[in-house]
């Protein structure tokens, strides 16, 4: 497991991906658990977000209906906590890839071996891709096993759409604190500036649910291609995936220019 | 001295300074951090074979000349050569052939040594682990341990396991006895001798002169990011002022060891004399000899004090960059005192006149 950089990053990893993976299959088991007992009061749920101030409805609920199981995962699961976890675990995992190994010092001694900027870049890009995969994969099937359980029937093709959506969105963001991180070599930035951005561009979206000016805007909210607050029953556009792919690719790009030129801080 | 990783095409020594012949090769070397100097037309040339001293005070700007070497960081105008390769163009085959131990050390520390090993190996290809563990053993180097848990003396080891690990052509070490105890540092000077009679070359950088004394060939001094001289070990050591103190038991021999040349500052203080004296020891232990000498002891020299007694003049003078590439001929120490003099007299015309004037401190 010590061989080469991404084998290394995977080792290093291997705990943390155990425990996020554990810790998605727990908040699905609890969420596929609780939504028996969300039908039985449905009509009281939805008469509750009814009676929700508008712009609540409107901005982070959307066509949230719990009374539907594609409604009631998009709400529980797609509409707030998978992105929030996966951009967590997205952006971290970027912005320590390079610019936590600059600061750990250990920089100096890895690039002092026979191997390049771009192979350690693209290496350390490799993980990050891996690791975020491996979530994507990880909620799919819990999601699948839990909603059969659950009696839900969302079919796999539907779930399989939100994952990928998801662990798009996640590579985008953790893309961006990669490209920060090798640019400047400082983590925190790294972290700082995509988690910063995240939360701007959620809002955006969010928003331009409720305010007509900001509406021809959300074209450059990344989470208008997610799909909002309802990416299951979005359907699959070839602009979405397009979008998402294409700012990690630019991103990965900048990252590998960037780090490729600079001094490697000392 | 034969050295097969260099080849046929290396031309005798004393041909001027050709990229071929050396296994480091620095033209103009410069590097600004912003505005702050790190190093400045560094010309720099290290033949194959040679272990060759990178002396300086902290801040002199070695680390800095290491770093560009390795591609760690870039010029801000000049180029640097090293083994044949251009270290902006052709950093992967450099580095494949140089073993480094940095100055600010810092190894995996999640990992035991053993770990971190194999880990900077595999970016190899894989070394020789047998000579490997020979290189642990003979350090007293623990591999098992974690290196967070290892001492900085430990860790220190571990890095020069690392860096002689795949018999690499060339060793750049940055200050790499930091930390070591008396007992590894003398086994340490035994690799780097070995290494170099197996006809691999050794860059040390470090800002003690013993330890240059003990373990170089040839001395390159730099101060404020200049290169001020190049020149042998020995010629060093005979020019070296130490600071002694010698206690009696009667009257001292104040007179006999106030006229020995080489001697200043002499200081009677009952039966013990105080003064500095510069030149090999052999004359005054001679003198004293004579009476019966209780101790006597003799602190080396720190770096101020030799870059004083050799430098005072030219570092409040012009030159320092002339003096430094004159010296760099291999026979040319006398020429670049005596040019450097020349220069602080103002009788040199040409380069030495316009060279600019270093912008540094005494810091005494």
């Amino acid at each position: 497991m010590l061989r080469g950089v991404f084998l290394k990053s995977l080792r290093d990893h291997r705990r943390a991906l155990i425990w996020w993976s554990a810790g998605l299959c727990a908040f699905v088991a609890m969420e596929c658990a609780i939504y028996p007992s969300v039908r039985r009061s449905a009509v009281g749920l939805d008469q509750y977000v009814k009676n929700l101030p508008e712009f609540i409805t409107k901005a982070f609920l959307g066509s949230i209906d719990f009374s539907t199981p594609p409604g009631f995962v998009n709400a529980e699961v797609f509409s707030f906590m998978a992105p929030l976890l996966f951009l967590v675990f997205a952006v971290g995992t970027g912005a320590r890839s390079i610019a936590g190994e600059e600061e750990a010092g250990t920089m100096d001694l890895l690039l002092a071996g026979p191997v390049s900027r771009r192979r350690v870049t693209l290496e350390k890009f490799a993980f990050v891709v891996l690791g975020v995969a491996v979530l994507s994969i990880v909620l799919f099937a819990a999601l699948l096993v839990g909603t059969n359980a659950a009696g839900m029937h969302l079919g796999a093709a539907s779930l399989a759409r939100g994952c990928l959506l998801l662990g798009l969105l996640g590579l985008a963001f953790g893309s961006l604190a990669f490209a920060v991180g090798a640019a400047t070599g400082r983590r925190a930035l790294a972290t700082a500036v995509s988690g910063g951005l995240a939360v701007a561009l959620y809002l955006l979206n969010a928003l331009s649910q409720l305010a007509e000016g900001l509406r021809p805007f959300r074209v450059l909210s990344l989470f208008y291609y997610y799909g909002g607050a309802a990416p299951l029953t979005r359907g699959l556009r070839a602009a979405d995936l397009s979008v998402l792919s294409l700012t990690t690719a630019v991103l990965l790009a900048v990252a590998l220019l960037a780090f490729t030129r600079r001094d490697v801080r000392a | 001295m034969p050295c097969p990783t260099v080849g046929d095409a290396r031309a005798p020594r004393g041909e001027g300074r050709a990229v071929v012949t050396a296994v480091i090769y620095t033209e103009k070397l410069t590097k600004y951090y912003g505005r702050q100097r790190g190093v400045v037309d560094l010309d720099l040339e290290v033949p194959a074979g040679e272990v060759f001293g990178f002396l300086g005070p902290n801040g002199a700007g070695k680390t800095t000349t290491i770093r560009l070497l390795l591609d760690l960081i870039r010029p801000t105008s000049g180029s640097a050569t090293v083994l044949g390769h251009h270290s902006r163009h052709d950093g992967v085959e450099l580095r494949r052939r140089v073993g480094y131990v940095p100055g600010e050390l810092a190894l995996y520390s999640q990992l035991t040594g053993a770990e971190n090993l194999r880990f900077f190996a595999s970016l190899r290809g894989g070394v020789d682990w047998t000579y490997v563990d020979e290189l642990a053993e003979r350090l007293g180097c623990d591999l098992g341990r974690r290196v967070r848990d290892l001492s900085t003396g430990n860790k220190r080891k571990v890095a020069v396991v690392q860096a002689f690990m795949h018999r690499p052509a060339l060793l750049i070490l940055d200050e790499p006895t930091a930390g070591l105890d008396p007992l590894v540092q003398h086994e340490f000077y035994h690799l780097l001798g070995e290494a170099s009679a197996t006809g691999q070359t050794v860059f040390l950088s470090s800002h003690l002169l013993p330890e240059m004394q003990r373990a170089c060939d040839r001395v390159a001094f730099v101060r404020d990011g200049r290169l001020l001289a190049v020149e042998d070990v020995s010629a060093v050591a005979g020019r070296a002022v130490h600071e002694v103190e010698l206690t009696f038991a009667g009257p001292p021999p104040t007179g006999p060891i106030g006229a020995l040349p080489g001697v200043s500052g002499l200081v009677a203080d009952g039966e013990r004399l105080r003064f500095r004296y510069a030149g090999p020891f052999d004359p005054l232990v001679k003198l004293v000899a004579g009476s019966t000498v209780l101790s006597l002891t003799s602190r080396e020299p720190d770096l101020e004090d030799v870059f004083l007694t050799y430098y005072g003049d030219e570092l409040d003078g012009h030159g320092i960059g002339e003096a430094g590439a004159l010296a760099l001929t291999p026979d040319g120490t006398d020429d670049a005192a005596a040019a450097a003099e020349d220069a602080e007299r103002g009788e040199t015309p040409g380069p030495a006149a316009n060279a600019p004037a270093p912008n540094h401190q005494r810091g005494l």
